[in-house]
């Protein structure tokens, strides 16, 4: 240990730098593992996205980390500060004049003046502290790199209801069960959002909306679509698999209203996987089969599997999906609230319509 | 850790002391007879010591000359003072060899000095004496000895040149060459005293006491403060910002700021750098450091620099002045190294 007042000025101020050096070399280390972690988990994301690979959870995470870190630790080695480096942030951060700067450059000279300069700097500066000098400061671009990069990657995480490939791609792959191991829960709300409308690649996207949603959203449309009814399966309401039965009331057993033909749904609920009207209904009974696994499909096939297999699930099947572990959205909740409104009255009659229309249209 | 003996830095320590008592001292004897403009003998004193010739341009009647001679008496050092005329000649500046006669009866050439022979000339109006003349005094101020008639005689150490012009009358001058120019440590213009300064000049004048400047220390003090400043240590920063300063006032450079590129013939050569480094030291030891900052060497950039810039014909013609074109400069260079 130094004692700055005891011991010789060219002693206390190469302690003063070498800890300075590490101090500097530490930021710089975790500042570099910062973006290289960032850097790796945005790949792996995007990978994710364009392999449909569902993989790299959390084998992703670790790689990242151990990429980022190794990576910062080369960087902040490579880059770390040097002496005179030191020296200048010192003097720029406490305005020493380059004093400090000047002092290590003479630290080791013969000249008479150079003990003189180091007794000056030591004087000055010996109670700098390291980590004022180099704060711990990521800087705006490093922290917004790792903040969106974990979002990209924990919104591509299996489960999340994200865009992509991976969703619709795989919920209404023929090989339904491989995809069946995926929450239901979400699934089951997937698929919701989409029968209304009858667009099944934004399924995936709004899939958060409650099965509810569905009854009156998705109603008008599954009397148009009747056996495109799918079956996202998770309420716990009884299960029904007719569009008919769906309008009456019931729950989020109408995903796949689709209004034109059947078919064309599921192909556009399946998305990239989706081959016709054969391959959904495929994907949905192993889905089912896989027990649970309906809700799968719907995850990221956003009523893609559900569309077209929906209607071919028993209600016994459906009864055993999962239900939903989510909390209704506050979207949902204040959409509730609207309607209940609307149904106390607490709206004048001729404006009745319009709300209610106006709920439709921002449900779509 | 092999060091420098201890009582080298103690002798250094009393040597810089004595260089903040000497600069103390002129400071106020010049103060008691020159008024106001205290940057101005700041840098005046630190071109002395660091042995440069200063060019120091103003109108007539501003003190210029009461400044330099002040200088010198305070100082204890030989002074002299040469008025430039178109009439004067290069042996009337170096001196010459005259015809004496010894007592045995012999006659001999023997070299009788001239005014240049002094630790302190002032060259009054030195652009009123002929580029002949002038010349004579290039080589005493570069190379710190004349020559006459073959024979080489040094001059006194210290030894410099305070040189003024007046930039109002140009008629019947002799502007000088930029290699006589760049030969000046800093050039510094005298500027018109304010309200204040005027009042207090008045008062000091127009009385009856005359105040006069005490002498104290002599050459040899500050030959040794000469060979002091020259120890100071410039740290790298200082020195970085000093060449860069100095490459970007070429216009052909990439470094040169717009207002360089657009009204700048030619920029300062190297002999600038060694003026701002110089001078920098002296600021630095003044301050009580034992080394030159950046801060420094902004400091003396500006009269460096002042004589060194030369316009061209679009700066001279749309009176951009010097001063602008360093300001500029200053403000393009990046500082750090």
């Amino acid at each position: 240990m130094i004692d700055a007042a005891h011991d010789p000025p060219e002693m206390v101020l190469a302690a003063l730098v070498a800890r300075c050096r590490v101090r500097g070399g530490f930021v710089l280390f975790v500042r570099y593992s910062v973006v290289a972690c960032a850097l790796a988990l945005s790949i792996i994301a995007a990978m994710r996205i364009i392999r449909s690979d569902e993989g790299y959870g959390l084998l992703g995470i670790a790689l990242a980390a151990i990429v980022g870190l190794a990576f910062g630790a080369v960087a902040a080695w490579r880059r770390r500060p040097s002496a005179h480096d030191v020296g200048a942030r010192i003097d720029r951060h406490l305005h020493l004049e380059d004093t400090v700067v000047a002092a290590i450059q003479v630290q080791h000279s013969t000249t008479g003046v150079g003990p003189l300069i180091v007794r000056q700097a030591v004087a000055r500066a010996r109670d700098v502290d390291a980590s004022v000098i180099f704060p711990l400061d990521l800087g705006r671009s490093a922290t917004a790199l790792g903040v969106a990069a974990v979002l990209l990657f924990v919104a591509t995480l299996p489960g999340n209801g994200a865009p992509g490939p991976g969703a619709g791609g795989r919920a209404a792959s023929a090989d339904g069960g491989t995809s069946a191991a995926a929450p239901a829960p979400d699934g089951a709300k997937a698929t919701t959002q989409p029968a209304t409308r009858g667009d099944a690649a934004r399924g995936g996207e709004t899939g958060a909306a409650p099965s509810s949603q569905a009854r009156s959203a998705a109603a008008p449309d599954s009397t148009l679509s009747t056996g495109e009814t799918a079956s996202a399966g998770n309420d716990e309401r009884p299960q029904r698999d007719d569009a008919t039965q769906s309008a009456a009331g019931q729950s989020n057993d109408t995903a796949g209203g689709e209004r034109g033909a059947p078919g064309r749904g599921a192909t556009g609920a399946a998305g990239s996987a989706g081959k016709g009207p054969g391959s959904a209904d495929v994907s949905v009974r192993a889905d089912s089969k896989g027990g649970g696994g309906a809700g799968a499909g719907g995850t990221r096939g956003a009523g893609a599997g559900g569309v077209r297999g929906g209607a071919l699930l028993a209600p016994s099947d459906i009864a055993t999906l999962a239900p939903s572990a989510q909390p209704p959205s506050a979207r949902y909740e204040a959409r509730r609230r609207a309607e209940a409104a609307v149904a106390r009255g607490d709206i004048p009659p001729e404006l009745r319509s319009y709300v209610r229309e106006y709920f439709r249209a921002i449900t779509r | 850790m092999s060091g420098p003996p201890p009582d080298a830095s103690a002798q250094i320590e009393a040597q810089a002391d004595t260089f903040r008592q000497v600069v103390a001292h002129l400071r106020t004897q010049i103060g008691c007879v020159f008024v106001g403009q205290p940057a101005l003998v700041d840098h005046l004193l630190v071109a002395f010591f660091c042995r440069g010739h200063v060019l120091l341009e103003g109108p007539p009647g501003l003190g210029k000359t009461l400044l330099v001679r002040t200088l010198g008496e305070a100082l204890d050092v030989k002074y002299s003072r040469i008025q430039c005329t178109p009439d004067l000649m290069p042996g009337d500046v170096t001196g010459t060899n005259i015809l004496s006669e010894r007592p045995g009866g012999t006659r001999e050439f023997v070299f009788q000095p001239g005014p240049i022979f002094a630790n302190v000339v002032l060259a009054d109006e030195l652009n009123r004496a002929t580029p002949r003349t002038q010349a004579a005094f290039l080589e005493a101020m570069q190379e710190r000895h004349v020559t006459v008639f073959g024979t080489t005689h040094p001059l006194d150490d210290p030894f410099a040149v305070f040189a003024t012009q007046n930039p109002i009358e140009m008629e019947g001058t002799y502007p000088l060459p930029e290699a006589q120019l760049d030969r000046f440590f800093f050039k510094l213009t005298v500027k018109m005293p304010d309200i204040a300064d005027l009042a207090e000049i008045l008062a000091r004048t127009t009385g009856t006491q005359d105040a006069r400047a005490t002498a104290g220390f002599g050459a040899a003090t500050v030959r040794e403060m000469g060979d002091l400043i020259k120890q100071v240590v410039v740290a790298d920063p200082a020195l970085q910002l000093a060449l860069r300063i100095v490459r970007a006032t070429h216009p052909d450079t990439s470094d040169a700021p717009p207002q360089v590129k657009k009204y700048v013939r030619y920029g300062a050569s190297p002999r600038a750098a060694q003026a701002i480094i110089l001078a920098a030291k002296a600021v630095a030891l003044l301050a009580g450091r034992y080394h030159a900052s950046a801060d420094d060497v902004r400091l003396v950039v500006r009269p460096a620099l002042n004589h060194r810039l030369i316009r061209n014909f679009h700066g001279e013609m749309e009176q951009i002045s010097v001063e602008a074109i360093t300001q500029s400069i200053l403000e393009a260079v990046p500082e750090g190294s």
